[in-house]
């Protein structure tokens, strides 16, 4: 496979959320907004891309015992590692994600890559594969919480769309919300899948 | 037995790399993390009591942390009002809030400077609702005094109406912001 094959992969055939369905506690969670969509995103893209990297390197070094506790504290040390920069260099948006970013670590999207490709791949292909599925998840999220947002708060990006007299939908921004607007959007996704197929 | 050395070794290597890294990243970090709660806690001081141009440092022993409020740049003349870092134990965390008080002890306004409540519902302490950037909930204790910090259910502008779903959170902070009123009384009385 190519690498540019790969690369597409995690954006549209086996995106994180809508095909490959994991990572979707943080995605219910944070979408309630496209920013916070995007900074969770962007921030579980690094970790992705980190533990790809490190991952991928010792992979022949791992016995096969003990491969899982090792992604683990991998994986956990790059999370505090994006944990600590967010803090200090992006202040705002870490109070916004507040208790999801450590919560990176158990996103099932990050240890499913480190088992089901960095272990057995080259550095080069993990780190596209990670690229490919860190955006794919990205865009899933924006695209959720866009769409929470708009119809739920009535804005996008913090700019009000709507005038007054709009009532936005507001459950669409709480927990069952979350699960109506993802259940609707992955049923899209199908929808489009099946007539590809079709 | 060998293979039990050999795996715990690995792991044990792996966790030390991973320490050294992670004890470095912190160290790289550690002042700049400083210097933006320093900033935050300075805001919310600039956010609790907006009259008060020019904070001093009043106390900060024992956790009770005190600043005084002037009007005047310079610091000169008589304070406006004080702020206190009010300290609550909330559902899932110890909420710190910076109350303003200026010198009739009536509450200027409050800014809740850290909290991890369930999302969703405690941290509701710091929603905002339609327009303007404050949250609701902080906004109601402007203009109250002590006899009225109290938590009920329902609007009523002589309490503070909780956050559905989220009572612990809501008296937790409404009890630290009275509380905080009544140690400033006391701290001023005896001076």
């Amino acid at each position: 496979m190519s690498a540019w094959k790969i690369f597409i992969r995690g954006l549209w055939e086996e995106v994180p959320v809508f095909r490959l369905l994991l990572g979707l506690c943080p995605t219910l969670a944070v979408t309630t907004s496209l920013e916070n969509g995007l900074g969770m995103g962007l921030a579980t893209t690094s970790v992705l891309l980190g533990s790809n990297l490190v991952v991928s390197l010792i992979r022949k070094f791992i016995p096969n015992k003990i491969r899982i506790p090792s992604f683990i504290l991998v994986i956990a040390s790059f999370v505090t590692i994006v944990d600590l920069i967010m803090h200090g260099y992006t202040p705002e948006l870490h109070r916004a994600l507040g208790i999801f970013i450590p919560l990176i670590v158990v996103n099932c999207l990050i240890l499913g890559r480190a088992e089901a490709f960095a272990s057995k791949n080259s550095l080069g292909y993990s780190l596209v594969d990670a690229l490919g599925m860190g955006l794919g998840f990205t865009l899933a999220l924006c695209l959720l919480g866009g769409v929470r947002e708009i119809l739920g708060a009535g804005s996008l990006a913090g700019y009000i769309l709507f005038p007054e007299t709009f009532r936005p939908v507001l459950i669409l921004i709480l927990p069952p919300g979350g699960f109506i607007a993802y259940g609707l959007l992955l049923a899209g996704f199908n929808l489009i899948e099946n007539r590809k197929k079709g | 037995m060998r293979e039990l050395i050999k795996l715990s070794g690995l792991l044990m290597l792996i966790t030390l790399t991973a320490a050294t890294a992670l004890s470095n990243v912190y160290l790289l970090t550690r002042d700049r993390i400083a210097a933006v709660e320093l900033a935050r806690e300075e805001n919310a001081r600039k956010e609790a009591l907006p009259e008060a141009l020019y904070f001093e440092v009043d106390s900060l022993e024992g956790g009770f942390v005190l600043y005084r409020g002037y009007e005047n740049p310079q610091g000169t003349g008589s304070p406006v009002g004080f702020t206190v870092l009010a300290l609550g134990k909330g559902y899932s965390s110890t909420i710190r809030t910076v109350v303003g008080i200026d010198t009739g002890m009536t509450i200027t306004g409050i800014k809740i400077a850290f909290q991890q409540e369930t999302p969703g519902l405690g941290t509701k302490v710091e929603e905002i609702k339609g327009s303007g950037n404050e949250p609701w909930f902080q906004k109601q204790f402007r203009g109250k005094r002590e006899d009225q910090l109290k938590v009920v259910r329902t609007e009523d502008p002589e309490a503070i109406e909780a956050i559905t779903g989220a009572t612990i959170s809501s008296t937790a902070v409404t009890k630290s912001v009275r509380e905080a009123v009544q140690k400033l009384r006391q701290i001023l009385k005896e001076s």
